[in-house]
């Protein structure tokens, strides 16, 4: 216990580097996974039949385990010279978010009850208009939700595209190992861990606050 | 106002296609009330839902105030029709004020306007505003969200407004209230309504005009009154019900049979018992209703005359009801049923007294009615 205190008093300044460097990581894979999921997720809720292989897709990608998606990813973007770096690694994330994201948004615009799609049109708005002021509002908890399942899931990825040289909190589990250093190893599990923690209780209150007050009412009085 | 000229639907299926609604001509007044009725899968839905192109036609034409609706903009067009359903749709995330100001504020009402207007709409169907307002819809019971979804369709005084059978998800007790609600809200704005309902006695009620559907097909359109007593074919006579006498006289009022020829019936209760009783006899009468300030205070018979003595008002004993003007044959028959007395005095709201009607006053008006029918 006193090592590991020793050693992260001395390195401080390197770990929280690489925390930061993990953080923006993930920060950059969700900002273009919420830009490319979100939209087709909406997109295919108007096509049955696309939905289905879109999801599908997706799934596929999710299974794929990520040490071997960096080797395909490796031959394939090694002739641009980034087979290796933070660039596969944010591609590896955004692939993996797809499908947490493109379902919930699916799922939630579909869930929206058909009577209050229907009376909304009826009333007179228009596609984007039931969107905007109806479908998102209802839907964006439901949305976050899978966002939350992606950030989640992508620090714990992160971890591992350390070794295809992409940084982070993952450079210390990795070194650690190769060194014997057991406390090297221990600070970056339980950084990355704490980080785990950290942003599920964030996005858990981020579903929380943006879920429409009627909603939550309505939860209340069990209706 | 609605003019449907030809109106057909086909559903193009994966095996066969479905024809819902089959050449309908149909046409309703300006400020009127006309029920699209008959079971379901009839096409009475899908024609309200091409009326606001919720539905697209599949050919004939739409139009309203003599314009096709292809003319307009969709989202233009279902904005110049208040539209309200049986599920109610109220849209969970917006408070009452926002649901019924949605219209007003897509076609850019200022907000004080907006606010006014919700405001007067919810007085409307008594709901008070400051409670209601800022409230959310799932803290309104059922009966509460509909008014709601009624007058979220009213929002911007549109002249037409197409309900699909907007109260049948209500209980019965509160559906008969908002019924009424709606009823005497009609009266005062004289909306053009296209109005789908399965029930029988809701169409009779509501409908200044019923339009009866069977498998897509108009078969008779009509007041209710010629429904009942004229259906053109089996299968109207057959929904309108073996009971329909019975709901004709739902139909029919007080003010419609009272017999005002009572001249040698009545008898002011300052009258002495035995000159009373010389007159009773003297017009071969059985009995004497009993007036004070024109107002019935009971009736009179021999038996009570030959024994008592004193002023009628003294002896008269009381009616168990008194029928007013407007009430329907459908409650006085009702009443009747209920007590002895063969017939009852009819009032005005003042109490005072109009004329009689008796059992044989109401078969007389059936039997005539059915008669006209035959001829």
């Amino acid at each position: 216990m006193n090592s590991l205190i020793k050693y992260i008093s001395e390195n401080y300044s390197n770990i929280i580097f690489l925390t930061w460097e993990h953080i923006l990581i993930v920060l950059i894979a969700l900002f273009f996974a919420i830009m490319i999921g979100v939209p087709i997720g909406i997109f295919i809720t108007k096509y049955e039949n696309l939905a289905k292989k879109v999801i599908n897709i997706a799934n596929i990608f999710m299974t794929i385990p990520s040490i071997a998606l960096f080797g395909i990813m490796l031959p394939l973007l090694s002739p641009f010279n980034l087979g290796l770096g933070k660039v596969p690694a944010v591609i590896a994330l955004v692939l993996y978010s797809q499908l947490p994201i493109i379902r919930n948004t699916y799922v939630a615009i579909k869930n929206v009850n058909p009577a209050i799609v229907d009376a909304a049109k009826g009333t007179g708005l228009s596609r984007w208009r039931l969107l905007k002021e109806i479908e998102a509002p209802l839907a964006i908890p439901v949305i976050i939700a899978g966002v939350r399942t992606a950030s989640v899931m992508s620090i714990g990825i992160t971890a591992i595209a350390a070794y295809i040289g992409a940084g982070g909190l993952g450079v210390l589990i990795d070194q650690g190992i190769s060194r014997y250093y057991t406390e090297m190893v221990v600070t970056g599990a339980i950084m990355v861990s704490i980080l785990a923690i950290f942003v599920d209780g964030f996005m858990a209150a981020l579903e929380r606050i943006s879920t429409p007050k009627g909603v939550i009412l309505g939860r209340k009085l069990g209706k | 106002m609605i003019r449907y000229e030809n109106v057909r639907k086909v559903y193009t299926g994966k095996n066969e296609d479905v024809v819902a609604l089959k050449d309908v001509t149909l046409n309703i007044d300006r400020g009127s009330l006309v029920v699209l009725l008959g079971p379901s899968g009839c096409g009475k839905t899908t024609l309200l839902r091409l009326t606001n192109r919720l539905e697209k036609l599949t050919s004939g034409k739409i139009l309203v105030k003599d314009d096709d609706i292809n003319k307009f903009n969709e989202v233009k067009l279902r904005q110049s029709m208040g539209y309200v359903i049986q599920q109610i749709g109220l849209f969970p995330n917006k408070t009452i004020k926002e649901n019924v100001g949605i219209v007003p504020k897509l076609l850019g009402w200022s907000k004080k306007r907006i606010d006014d207007r919700v405001d007067e709409l919810l007085d409307m169907v008594n709901l008070d505003p400051a409670t209601y307002r800022n409230r959310y819809p799932v803290e309104l019971s059922g009966g509460q969200q509909q008014r709601v979804g009624v007058v979220r369709a009213l929002g911007a005084d549109p002249d037409i407004l197409l309900m699909d059978e907007p109260f049948g998800a209500i209980d019965p007790i509160n559906r008969e209230q908002i019924q009424n609600v709606f009823l005497k809200l009609q009266e005062k704005l004289k909306k053009t309504i296209v109005f789908v309902s399965h029930d029988i006695h809701e169409a009779i009620k509501m409908g200044d005009k019923i339009a009866i559907f069977r498998e897509g097909q108009l078969l008779q359109y009509d007041i209710p009154m010629d429904l009942l007593t004229k259906p053109e074919n089996r299968f109207v006579s057959d929904f309108v019900g073996a009971d329909r006498a019975l709901k004709v006289l739902g139909l029919i009022r007080a003010r419609d049979i009272v017999n005002k020829d009572y001249g040698k019936l009545v008898i002011q209760s300052d009258t002495p018992a035995e000159e009373a009783l010389n007159n009773l006899t003297g017009n071969k009468k059985r009995f004497f209703i009993v007036l004070k300030n024109n107002k019935p205070i009971g009736y009179v018979d021999k038996q009570v005359l030959n024994y008592e003595k004193g002023r009628v008002e003294n002896l008269a004993k009381p009616f168990s009801g008194h029928i007013e003007m407007m009430e329907t044959l459908r409650d006085v028959l009702s009443l009747m049923l209920m007590s002895e007395g063969a017939f009852y005095p009819v009032v005005n709201e003042n109490g005072d007294f109009i004329g009689t009607i008796s059992y044989n006053d109401i078969q007389d008006k059936l039997v005539n009615i059915y008669k006209e029918d035959d001829d």
